[in-house]
């Protein structure tokens, strides 16, 4: 016995190297036993606790290079969701032009303002159609919200329109529903004066205004805006109206133009 | 005393292995820091402390994070690479620098080795080329650790 230990003793090298060899393939041959998976388990457990550290020195490391990333994904999202909007908006209001188009009895054609206030005496637009599209001088242009103006200059492939906001623009128009007569001139902010209007007649905020059919240019009972106030001229008989233009001069992309209004 | 020493180093060594093999990874390729660590406990302070050190530590490592199909191979390899680099032990005395240096070489040539036939032995049955690639790019990565340590502390002097 003693001598086993001694030759144990003389040669430990190899016999752990034998113990650990058969512990080893001990482990590998009891691979799948279910004391095994618990030991497993428990150790997964532990490096997990010994791993966390690790995880948040890592996550610290690349915070910056995250939040760069995401920075750019940030503007990259908000630059389509711009266009997205951009396109929703832009589809809407093409929608309505053509439901417009559907809906109503005159006869117009579809056009598209390609400048602004070419002319510096007029406020005015230019629209990508001309006398080839039958478009001639004295014309009325509109939008479903309402007139914007009347073609007074055509070139073959394109005319200019006096908007409505210029100054010198006239407009005969009815507000309903009183059927009070007017005359409508721009004021300043997408507002509009209608004057000549009787004082006796009863007109409220909100009123709609169209346009009388007086004239040869504007068929009648088109929408122009709504009644944004009302106010007496002192020592007239007349009072002034206030009318809000529906349109938004800014954004106008496209319109119509009413080539024949019987 | 002796013996928590050397489970700290397996601790240690365990924990700088999972925390930079990831900084260090080429593709699938990692640097296998624990058998440098290994290498040198085992030439320096021979069989005994290298097999434990070498079994403890492949335990440690697929306990930690080895597959279910070769769960004890580590160990095992590891338990052979520990005993078979202690024969090195005091041997730079008696043996030049370059067989010596060949012969630690070859160690882990056939640490990797075995390991790999294990570990791929499916790619060597169908892409014999890949395995060679893979067994060799596997073992010259942590070579090259090794040898930028040999600068520092080489295996000969120790």
């Amino acid at each position: 016995m003693r001598n086993l230990l001694l030759f144990l003793i003389k040669n430990k090298d190899h016999f752990v190297f034998a113990v650990a060899l058969f512990f080893s393939f001990a482990l590998l041959f009891n691979r799948n036993n279910d004391e095994m998976s618990v030991i497993r388990g428990f150790s997964s457990d532990l490096v997990s606790f010994l791993s966390t550290p690790l995880v948040k020195v890592k996550s610290l490391a690349i915070v910056n290079e995250e939040n760069q990333y995401l920075r750019e994904k940030n503007l990259q999202l908000n630059l389509q969701l711009e266009s997205i909007l951009y396109a929703a908006d832009e589809n809407k209001n093409l929608r309505d032009l053509l439901n417009f188009k559907r809906e109503t009895r005159l006869k117009i054609i579809p056009a598209s303002i390609i400048n602004k206030g070419i002319q510096t005496n007029v406020k005015s637009l230019t629209l990508d159609v001309g006398s080839l599209n039958n478009i001639m001088p004295n014309q009325a242009v509109l939008t479903p919200d309402g007139v914007i103006g009347k073609t007074v200059v055509v070139g073959k492939k394109s005319s200019i329109v006096q908007s409505i906001s210029d100054n010198n623009f006239r407009l005969s128009v009815r507000i309903m529903p009183s059927g009070a007569v007017g005359i409508l001139r721009w004021s300043r902010d997408n507002t509009c004066r209608v004057y000549e209007v009787q004082k006796n007649v009863d007109i409220n905020i909100g009123d709609r205004v169209i346009t009388s059919g007086f004239s040869n240019i504007y068929p009648e009972k088109l929408p122009v805006g709504i009644v944004s106030g009302v106010y007496d001229e002192r020592g007239s008989y007349q009072k002034v109206v206030n009318v809000k233009i529906q349109n938004d001069f800014e954004s106008i992309q496209n319109v119509f133009v009413v080539i024949e209004n019987k | 005393m002796i013996v928590f020493q050397y489970f700290i180093i397996i601790f240690v060594t365990f924990l700088f292995q999972s925390w930079t093999s990831e900084f260090f990874s080429l593709g699938t390729i990692d640097p296998d820091f624990c058998l440098i660590v290994l290498l040198y406990i085992s030439i320096k302070n021979g069989g005994l402390v290298g097999t434990l050190f070498g079994f403890f530590i492949g335990l440690f490592i697929d306990l930690s994070s080895g597959t279910n199909q070769f769960f004890g191979l580590t160990p095992l390899v590891y338990t052979v690479t520990g005993y078979s680099s202690a024969f090195l032990k005091g041997q730079n005395e008696k043996l030049n620098k370059l067989y010596f240096s060949s012969l630690w070489v070859f160690i882990i040539l056939c640490q990797f080795l075995i390991f790999s036939l294990v570990v791929y032995q499916q790619l060597l049955v169908d892409e014999p080329t890949q395995f060679l690639i893979k067994w060799l790019a596997t073992s010259l990565y942590t070579l090259v650790f090794l040898g930028i340590l040999q600068i520092m502390v080489p295996l000969y002097k120790i």
